[in-house]
């Protein structure tokens, strides 16, 4: 390669930035390389990455479907000033395309392009930078052929919001038919959302996403539509798996009041505590085994409900242990425990419902 | 919970200083009363916190004191500590977005790692070795519209929408241009500004008129 070439030889900034200026309009034919293409790839440097971007060097895509930042952040060492300021480049020229922003292919062709790289966007760049680039990654999907995109009718199942994972950003009439009821009157605003990935639940992509976003600490990211629309997304696939947790606690707290509120000790009423804080017990073992020993003991919250169901199912078998109440100071103390904890344990799970998160999030 | 948390974090150093006052006061009402316990003092002085005051069986210069401790307690301290509260709380507000959503990755996280290992580690598995799976996500929002609006006058309420949504698409349309020009502008070129101007905003126009017509016979029809 010649660039590398000169590189190895001189080591000289200048001769380099010489080179840029002089084939600016250089490209490898087979790969679709431009100038910025090589200068990501073998020597990417601020000065040399700002020069191809004054004359002018077009941010593109090869024939591999790589752009300049995946050889950035391909490299062994990433320079994040380099990084931004190419980050930049690319915000500049998503802004100029966006004029014809609802349809515009090229856009439509680096997005899908940084689909790959998307998630390391956000810990190696600036984070104002994402949260803007983000912004371009929604909108109108493209219409079937000559039809026009529905604004009136209802989402099919009464929702208010419905999500539908497509192979192609066209929305076709089955598409359609599936999201929405063109009999209904309420107004629709349909969105497809560019970034070409695996959008089940239980997806590697989703999940690396997720991981990501929980190390994210400016607020602009969550607040663009692309990300608001996914964890919305994803926790609507999450909100039945906590209602029925819920409900099985609200029951273990039913019956442990109903059990501690009466005098005489029923032996099914005890069974019952029992086996559902066994149940709760179980789950915390298995988060533990399934997330690994450390990262659940990472979290506070963890251990606080692993010590409350051991705690329960501790007490219970006190009291039948000491029927004759020898230990009634210990035991006081026991049961005004597992009320305490317990209580606070079936408030937090009302994080979930959205008339009562506001206070508990 | 986290809102919990924070306003007992903003405390923390207002805590001390009520911890301090609390402890002085309680070694004074000793002093003057001997029979009674400490920890029984330090509990009716932290009582006077809660507007529990008994001044029956007081000497003067008890009440002197009490006097001057209900007044550091209930009027200065305590207003002190609704004002910490409220700014924390304001500070809290101002980052709901964020912390919301950070918590709810947390809850989703827990979710669906524990959905996937009961009931779809198999299926997520092979999700993900599969390369068509990749997609785009659609969505649709569904804006409820008010329920007289479609009573009264049903089309001309609906034209009226149409010609809202064509607005802000218009507005979007126009900066857009406006921003597409001002690049043009720099490379001096202000009669072909003018022109495409011109063209941009007649096409754009004649698109738009075409649309809300056709929507309108397209209501009328229905």
């Amino acid at each position: 390669m010649i660039l590398r070439n000169l590189y190895i030889k001189t080591n000289e900034l200048s001769s380099l930035i010489n080179f840029v200026k002089k084939y600016n309009t250089f490209k490898v034919a087979p790969y679709n390389w431009n100038l910025l293409h090589l200068v990501c790839l073998f020597s990417p440097c601020s000065y040399l990455i700002e020069e191809c971007l004054e004359q002018g060097i077009p941010f593109e895509i090869d024939s591999n479907g790589l752009t300049p930042l995946h050889f950035i952040f391909y490299a062994e060492k990433v320079d994040f000033n380099v990084v931004n300021i190419l980050t930049c480049y690319l915000l500049q020229y998503l802004r100029r395309k966006a004029w014809k922003r609802f349809m515009n292919p090229e856009i439509r062709a680096v997005l899908n392009a940084l689909s790959d790289i998307f998630p390391r966007l956000f810990y190696r760049v600036n984070s104002d930078l994402v949260a803007e680039i983000l912004q371009f990654s929604v909108s109108e999907p493209e219409s079937f052929g000559h039809e026009e995109i529905t604004r009136f009718g209802s989402i099919r199942g009464r929702k208010d919001l419905a999500f539908k994972q497509h192979d192609s950003t066209i929305l076709t009439p089955r598409l359609k038919e599936s999201l929405i009821d063109e009999s209904g009157s309420h107004l629709l605003n349909i969105r497809v959302i560019w970034l070409k990935c695996n959008y089940h639940p239980y997806s590697s992509d989703m999940m690396t996403l997720l991981k990501v976003l929980k190390c994210v600490d400016n607020e602009e990211i969550f607040k663009a539509e692309v990300v608001k629309m996914i964890i919305e997304y994803l926790w609507r696939h999450t909100y039945n798996f906590y209602g029925i947790l819920t409900i099985i606690f609200s029951v273990l707290m039913i019956l442990l009041s109903v059990y501690l509120a009466v005098d005489e000790k029923k032996v099914g009423l005890s069974i019952a505590i029992f086996s559902l804080s066994a149940f709760f017990l179980l789950y915390e073992i298995v988060q533990m085994w399934v997330t690994g020993i450390m990262v659940y003991l990472f979290d506070i919250w963890n251990i606080y409900d692993l010590a409350y169901e051991l705690l329960l199912m501790g007490t219970i078998l006190a009291i039948w242990i000491d029927p004759e109440d020898q230990y009634s100071l210990a035991m006081n103390w026991l049961k005004s425990l597992c009320i305490l904890f317990g209580y606070i344990k079936w408030l937090s799970f009302f994080r979930v419902f959205s008339q009562t998160s506001n206070y508990l999030l | 919970m986290r809102m919990v948390f924070e306003i007992i974090k903003a405390m923390r150093s207002f805590l001390v200083i009520l911890l301090l006052v609390i402890l002085g006061f309680s070694l004074i009402f000793k002093e003057f009363d001997r029979e009674i316990e400490y920890g029984d003092s330090l509990f009716n002085v932290y009582l006077l916190l809660y507007g529990q005051v008994e001044a029956d069986d007081l000497s003067v210069s008890e009440k002197l004191f009490l006097a001057l401790i209900t007044f550091a307690l209930s009027v200065l301290l305590l207003n002190l500590l609704i004002a910490i509260m409220t700014s924390a709380y304001d500070k809290i507000e101002k980052k709901t977005i964020l912390t919301d959503s950070k918590q709810k990755i947390v809850l989703i996280m827990e979710a669906l790692t524990m959905k996937k290992a009961l009931f779809g580690k198999r299926r997520g598995k092979i999700l993900d070795k599969d390369p068509n799976r990749k997609g785009y996500l659609f969505y649709v929002v569904s804006e409820l519209l008010q329920k007289e609006d479609f009573d009264s006058n049903k089309l001309e309420k609906r034209v009226d929408l149409v010609k809202k949504v064509v607005k802000e698409e218009l507005n979007v349309s126009t900066t857009v241009i406006k921003e597409e020009l001002s690049h043009l502008n720099d490379k001096q070129n202000k009669k072909l500004i003018s022109l495409i101007e011109h063209q941009l905003k007649e096409q754009l126009n004649s698109k738009l008129e075409d649309r809300i017509e056709k929507e309108i016979t397209k209501q009328t029809e229905d």
